[in-house]
């Protein structure tokens, strides 16, 4: 091998792309790191989705159908009679650039085609080129170009590199939505079948178990009497949260990563001692065991049906109202799409607060609460016996999960219950937060492990405005209000901003929560002291 | 003399330094990290400027070894899981030394001997560099592992503990 | 390439235009009368169609970008323009953004790098400012050219043109739109040159339509204030064409020509282009919609036809495990 200088290393592997954006080129081998693994045979087999298959974005030959082209042709054709938010987003576009320095990924990848206009112009090349008039005179002049393996590939890698965050739809003079446009991308990519097992197996797992784990009923209820079971030793009252019962006033739903995993478990924790605490009516439900919805981020049908459980459940037990635990996309979909796809809710009632009567008429029709609404509500009303100072050791700012502020608007709730729970609370920069906000770079099924390096630089804005109030504020709490950030967020702090550590708001609660009959509080529910043990700081 | 001429021209050194990290990247991202002005819009920019002008006042400042340590962590945390080849994520802190000696025109004559320690310190400085890309690719993995765990396994392996021993007929509290 | 393909392409058709000009009455009845014309009926039919043909596909789910507080608990207080929780505060939402350009606006710059705090917290907004000038200085300009259509001239184009006209600079009197349309244009066509990353995703459709329309800008400014040509001569000829007793325009000069031609160009372009984001832009499901989604039920027609898993199933496969665990059940 000939002898490199310095300076000839230096510049390997990082020239400019080619000028021209239209050629495809993805270079999968030395990209790992940034893509996610394909859908497994058994999971597309059991949701009857087509192409099933083993392969691997590295080889040569993805093994696509022989009509691959008449395939997406048509299925692009019928997205254009079904979404009139496809026709417009890629009709009027004129390149503004408003949007280019938007993404997260951009930011922090510096890869030209993660500005969410030229990932949108991924797609509108070959939508041009096959059904404009322009496009099919003027061909490349008119910014269309030939579907070819290549396009596909690019497809792959790109649209698996969007969270549908929906920064960008912020920024834009038109309000295109690049979540929609990938989307709709991934609905055509889900006809050859190439799409990603990090989202296909939750999938799978929810239309058989009720939740994206796979978690059976059995182990279900042994994960909330292991949880219980471990709250008992912080508060000293052992919880007996009903599930499947029928009858109550409310069904809650949660994330099931929430059930599962650290932090959650004490998000988890938190809910069901706000419940004990103001005697709330519910139940939990084993079947319909998840609200979240890897569904939205791979198909309407399958959206639809992970969804369909919930009212399904909800009429089975003969609830009143719904309930939602903290998740974000989960929050989208029961937002924007639940009661259109599975309602209508005519046999719920419009959710009312049985201890404050507040009649919560902003979800008349979708009958679904969400618990920062329903808390903010009970604090409002002074219903809640808090001790914030045993919160005190945290300093805690507050990170806007994505969907919950870009789609249903929900700014205030979250932060009026934080005020209320703990002494310390600081926001991150202006431009960083509500609808500003950066994405955790986990969303949209992209949070395995494998695509960690796109996470962490996707994640570079997030931690870089966290770092800000780590070293300006000394946070060393960053709240959110979404299962999938609970998960996404401990590791990209860990390396973008170490030694702040991640909560839902609902561990808050559950830590200021005065019970009834509990013992004297000296760990947190993390079974951590209340406060920490200064040993070092002994030159006061 | 020698420090006098380099803190003379300390920004002028910093500003080609800076430059010639950016232009690395592909045009419109270089353009980008160039204009963008607000801190939290241009994280990279954001550590470049502030890394490197550190990195440089060290090793103009003779500073220790260790000292240049955050500064660089600063840059290379960023580099480390951006699309770079290890040479390209480190190799900017060489590139000091041609802009040092390109900063100090003629006046590079006579001052050998400080000009061969302050390149030392640059050397010094690269190989702290390695380091802190080495931690923080180690770090990236143990991140993916734990990762793996944390996304696979979550608390079952405390649950399937806390069932044994439910099995057994013990009740005694577990957080002991 | 795209900018230089572009930049030959409206040359060559606005030589096209002063040549035929130049050669005699019958191209010049085509260019002055037909072309017109035929151009304004093509934008017209085809504006038409495609907002049909937008509206023939469904809006299946609501999905507006919330930008601010929704509407919920009534202590707290909600943003009707960001999140409108009604048609009135679509309406109101609608209106900032097509009038003022609300998103573009967005751009809010907060703790600036050290060296870089001298530059003016204004620099942020110039895209914004050059769209909103360039956008308003042609509405504008082409409400003035209804002097050109109706006789007697409206009392309300005097009006528009003595304000446009404040300044009294210049004989005939320079109107500040016709700067500004200049200037927004010229800063929309620089910032394609200029700044990498919009140069890297510009296309040659996008030069072409800066193109076309500095062009006519251009050629408008010449004709008012370099070839100053016979106002009543122009009237004549257009008022000849909007009553349909159709003559070749006499009297006026070649600028006159390649100014229609462009403006006809420009026509039959809009509707296959990207010029149409401004009938799209109220078509937009982001914006246009009301963040009322659990209040009120949106209905997808092609709402799929599939279902879940049902509990009967569910039951029925994990029926023993559910019983060993002490499940209540539907079916025992």
């Amino acid at each position: 091998m000939a002898e490199k200088s310095p300076q000839e290393l230096i510049q390997i592997d990082f020239t400019p792309p080619p000028r021209n954006w239209m050629n495809p080129a993805v270079d999968f081998e030395a990209r790992r790191g940034t893509w996610s693994y394909p859908a497994a045979v058994k999971n597309l087999d059991y949701l009857g989705m087509p192409n099933p298959r083993e392969w691997s974005p590295t080889d040569l030959d993805w093994k696509l159908p022989p009509n691959w082209k008449q395939i997406i042709h048509d299925g692009f054709e019928d997205l254009l009679k079904k979404y009139r938010s496809l026709k417009i987003f890629m009709d009027i576009c004129v390149r503004c650039g408003a949007c280019a320095d938007k993404c997260h990924f951009y930011i922090g990848s510096g890869d030209p085609k993660n500005m969410p206009v030229l990932r949108a112009e991924l797609l509108r090349s070959i939508y041009r080129q096959d059904f404009t008039t322009m496009g099919r005179i003027f061909g490349s002049l008119a910014g269309g170009r030939e579907l070819t393996e290549e396009v596909l590939k690019e497809w792959y890698y790109y649209f698996f590199q969007c969270t549908e965050c929906r920064r960008c739809s912020v920024y834009c003079p038109y309000g295109i939505d690049t979540a929609e446009v990938t989307m709709m991308a991934r609905e055509l990519l889900n006809l050859v079948g190439l799409n990603i097992n990090w989202i296909l197996e939750p999938v799978a797992n929810c239309q058989r178990t009720g939740n994206h784990l796979g978690i059976q009923p059995h182990t279900y209820k042994d994960n909330v009497e292991f949880l219980c079971d471990e709250l008992a030793d912080v508060t000293g009252i052992k919880l007996d949260p009903p599930i499947n019962r029928k009858g109550a006033e409310v069904l809650f739903v949660i994330p099931s990563a929430d059930y599962f995993a650290d932090p959650g478990t004490y998000t988890f924790c938190g809910y069901l001692m706000l419940f004990e605490h103001i005697g709330l009516d519910y139940t939990l439900s084993s079947y319909a065991s998840d609200g979240g919805n890897f569904g939205l981020f791979n198909s309407v049908e399958n959206l639809k049906r992970l969804n369909w459980k919930i009212y399904q459940e909800a009429r089975r037990l003969g609830v009143k109202w719904i309930l939602g635990g903290e998740c974000g996309h989960m929050w989208r979909v029961m937002h924007q799409y639940m009661d259109t796809l599975n309602g209508p809710a005519d046999f719920l009632e419009v959710p009312r607060s049985p201890f404050t009567g507040t009649v919560f008429s902003n979800t008349a029709s979708t009958k679904m609460v969400h618990i920062c609404e329903f808390t903010s509500d009970l604090l409002r009303h002074g219903k809640l016996k808090l001790d914030k100072s045993r919160n005190d050791k945290y300093r805690v700012t507050f990170h806007d999960s994505c969907n919950p502020a870009r789609a249903v608007g929900l700014l205030e709730e979250p932060r009026y219950v934080l005020k209320n729970v703990c002494n310390h609370f600081f926001e991150m920069p202006e431009n960083t937060i509500r609808e500003h906000t950066f994405c955790c770079a986990g969303g949209a099924g992209l949070g395995n492990d494998e695509n960690m390096e796109m996470r962490l630089r996707g994640g570079l804005p997030r931690g870089n405005a966290l770092r800000w109030v780590r070293d300006h504020n000394d946070v060393n709490l960053m709240t959110c209000i979404c299962a999938i950030d609970r998960a996404t967020l401990p590791p990209l702090a860990n390396y973008w901003a170490p030694g702040v550590e991640i909560a839902g708001i609902h561990e808050l609660v559950g830590n200021a929560l005065i019970m009834e009959g509990e013992n004297e509080r000296t760990t947190d529910l993390r079974g951590l002291p209340l406060v920490p043990e200064k040993e070092e700081q002994g030159d006061v | 003399m020698l420090a006098e001429t380099l803190a003379h021209s300390r920004d002028t050194i910093l500003d080609r330094w800076i430059e010639s990290v950016i232009a690395r990247y592909p045009e419109d991202t270089a353009g980008f990290l160039r204009r963008q002005a607000d801190r939290f819009a241009n994280p990279v920019g954001a550590s470049l400027r502030e890394g490197l002008a550190e990195v440089l006042d060290g090793v103009l400042g003779g500073a220790e070894p260790g000292a240049l340590e955050p500064a660089l962590d600063r840059v290379i945390r960023v580099r480390a899981v951006q699309d770079l080849s290890p040479a390209a994520a480190v190799g900017f802190v060489f590139e000091l030394k041609r802009l040092l000696r390109d900063g100090l025109g003629d006046a590079q004559a006579g001052n050998t001997a400080a000009l061969a320690e302050i390149e030392s310190s640059v050397d010094r400085a690269a190989l702290t560099a390695f380091e802190v890309y080495m931690r923080c690719r180690e770090q990236v993995w143990a991140i993916r592992n734990a990762e793996v765990k944390n996304l696979s396994v979550g608390i079952m392996e405390r649950v399937a503990e806390w069932r044994a021993r439910r099995e057994a007929g013990e009740d005694a509290p577990r957080n002991q | 390439m795209g900018a230089l393909i572009s930049l030959f392409a409206v040359a060559v058709l606005a030589v096209l235009a002063a040549v035929g000009a130049s050669v005699g009455d019958g191209p010049r009845f085509v260019l002055g009368v037909i072309v017109p014309g035929v151009a304004f009926a093509v934008f017209l039919a085809g504006i038409l169609y495609r907002v049909i043909h937008w509206a023939a596909s469904p809006v299946p789910f609501r999905i507006p970008t919330t930008t601010g507080q929704a509407r919920s608990l009534p202590w707290i207080r909600n943003n009707e323009l960001e999140a409108p929780s009604g048609l009135l505060g679509v309406l109101g939402r609608m209106a900032l953004e097509v009038l003022f350009f609300r998103s573009l606006f967005r751009n809010t710059r907060i703790e600036l790098l050290p060296e870089k705090q001298k530059l003016s917290y204004l620099a942020d907004k110039t895209l914004w400012a050059a769209a909103l000038a360039f956008h308003w200085a042609m509405l504008i300009s082409i409400l003035r050219h209804f002097r050109f259509f109706v006789e007697p001239v409206p009392v309300w184009v005097d009006w528009l043109e003595s304000a446009d006209g404040f300044f009294q600079v210049g004989l005939p009197v320079f109107f500040a739109t016709s700067i500004l349309y200049l200037v927004g244009l010229a800063y929309l066509l620089a910032r394609r040159f200029i700044d990498p990353k919009v140069r890297y995703i510009s296309l040659a459709s996008d030069y072409f339509a800066l193109y076309l329309l500095l062009g006519i800008g251009l050629t408008g400014f010449l004709m008012r204030h370099v070839e100053k040509v016979d106002v009543v001569q122009v009237k004549a000829a257009i008022a000849g064409w909007a009553s349909f007793q159709a003559v070749a325009p006499v009297g006026v000069g070649v600028w006159y020509f390649v100014h229609v031609f462009l403006v006809s160009v420009l026509f039959v372009y809009f509707p296959f282009s990207k010029l149409l984001h401004a009938p799209g832009v109220f078509l937009s499901p982001t914006r246009n919609l009301a963040n009322s989604n659990r209040a009120r039920r949106h209905v997808n027609p092609w709402n799929p036809e599939v279902v879940g898993h049902s509990y009967a199933e569910w039951e029925e496969e994990f029926h023993d495990k559910l019983k060993a665990s002490g499940y209540a059940l539907e079916k025992e």
